[in-house]
């Protein structure tokens, strides 16, 4: 390394130190100690850099940005954002057209999971999901770049009337989770059967998803004792009442799920 | 992320995301609306990231791209390789830019190609180590190193330039107006 190699990458040390232990400036740091020249350069540089940076800490935050911000949060959580465009509806009909796929054409065992803005009724014809099929679908959705909310209210009953419009199931909210404000709600499919996803705002700011599915579709549904189980990083609750399964799953503790339910 | 609390959040971030928003924007109004954007980003998408360590990083790749997509302009970066680069000594001395304004160390900063005033920002800023800089805007860690280097020496003209306008509007004695030629109101 030569002094302009040095004088290069020192350029991206910042000035308060914070790098100053990091491999990629080693050995340029070391040859500041021994090059007086490069030494005198670089405490020039690391004053200048530094007399930047405190002028731009200095500028000053306009006194209403903050309360702005959360005024236009408490907005979105209150009015839907997202509408359909038009090309995502012509796509709709198109992942719609390969929903009725299985109708026509073998299963297979691979996890198939549809998000439809327009979810549609059970199909005849399609198959029971076991319960992994399911599961898998779920954390499939949960965890994919297509996770979203369609439609975001903090009122339950317009999130179940949304639902119920999409022919997407509702069942029943679990008694804690009643008082909940709910972030908003999706629907999506796991191998043709239309599943509801709700999401709750927890009072630290967290979320709280759940999934609801008929209990018909699952080969062997879980009882009506909530399961509690760890899959990969989400704590899950499994249990069903007489027409629906329901999947809690929040990544904070089992203890927050137990709080819920 | 969900753990993370959207007010404590905003508290955190905001004045810094605000300020690099500023030296891109260029005005206070498109800064304050930059900032609120990306926290309304957050409160739709913010929950799908699931590294809380990486939430200041996610927010100022969103401020950036959503920069980047209000002005509607395709940004080609220019190839750059990590090059020696000649690098004098600063040509401004620290004292000098401590005595100058802040708006006009700002406006400095504001005067240099956008291609390395958002390096030049986030590093001093100094939340973001050169490699965090290189994730942020989507580039190779030779060009920030580069643009670090260049943009610097941007920066020094800029503010020599300032400096010589400073130093020639006060050789101007301003022309005393007689009182009776004053407007009365």
């Amino acid at each position: 390394m030569d002094r302009n190699e040095a004088k290069l990458l020192l350029q991206a040390c910042r000035p308060n130190g914070q790098d100053d232990s990091l491999p990629a400036f080693a050995e340029a740091l070391a040859m500041v100690e021994r090059d007086p020249e490069l030494k005198a350069w670089w405490e020039a540089q690391k004053a200048f850099d530094r007399a930047i940076a405190s002028k731009l800490q200095d500028v000053a935050i306009p006194a209403d940005l903050r309360a702005t911000i959360m005024a236009g949060r408490k907005i979105e959580q209150m009015t839907p954002r997202y509408r359909l465009p038009y090309w995502l509806a012509a796509a709709a009909v198109v992942v719609l057209g390969i929903g009725l796929a299985p109708r026509y054409w073998p299963s297979t065992t691979e996890t198939k999971v549809t998000s439809l803005a327009t979810a549609t009724p059970p199909l005849s014809g399609v198959r029971v999901l076991a319960n992994h099929d399911y599961e898998k679908g779920v954390f499939d959705y949960l965890d994919s770049d297509a996770m979203s909310l369609a439609m975001t209210s903090p009122d339950h009953a317009l999130v179940a009337a949304w639902l119920k419009q999409r022919h997407s199931p509702t069942g029943n909210i679990p008694g804690k989770m009643v008082s909940l404000p709910s972030a908003g709600c999706q629907t999506f499919a796991v191998h043709g059967h239309s599943v509801s996803l709700i999401c709750f705002s927890l009072a630290d700011g967290g979320y709280a998803h759940l999934f609801i599915v008929d209990k018909s579709a699952l080969s062997d549904p879980p009882g009506n004792s909530p399961d509690f189980q760890k899959n990969g990083e989400w704590f899950t609750a499994t249990w069903s009442d007489n027409d629906h399964s329901y999947m809690l799953a929040t990544e904070d503790s089992a203890d927050q799920l137990k709080r819920l339910l | 992320m969900s753990s993370l609390n959207f007010q404590e959040l905003v508290d955190q971030f905001y004045p810094m995301l605000y300020r690099f928003a500023l030296s891109l924007a260029r005005n206070d109004a498109d800064a304050c609306d930059l900032t609120q954007q990306t926290f309304s980003v957050w409160a739709t998408k913010g929950h799908l990231l699931r590294d809380t360590s990486k939430v200041k990083s996610w927010l100022f790749t969103t401020l950036y791209r959503e920069f980047i997509s209000n002005r509607r302009r395709e940004m080609r970066w220019p190839k750059e390789e990590l090059s020696t680069v000649e690098n004098e000594l600063p040509c401004v001395e620290p004292e000098t830019v401590d005595r100058m304004e802040t708006g006009q160390v700002m406006d400095a900063l504001r005067s240099i190609e956008e291609t390395f005033r958002a390096p030049l920002v986030l590093f001093y800023l100094q939340e973001h180590s050169y490699e965090e800089i290189a994730q942020i805007l989507d580039i190779p860690i030779g060009t920030v190193m580069s643009r670090l280097s260049r943009g610097k020496q941007k920066l020094q003209q800029a503010l020599v330039s300032l400096q010589a306008q400073d130093e020639a509007g006060a050789k101007i004695i301003p022309m005393r107006i007689p009182k009776g030629d004053q407007a009365h109101g």
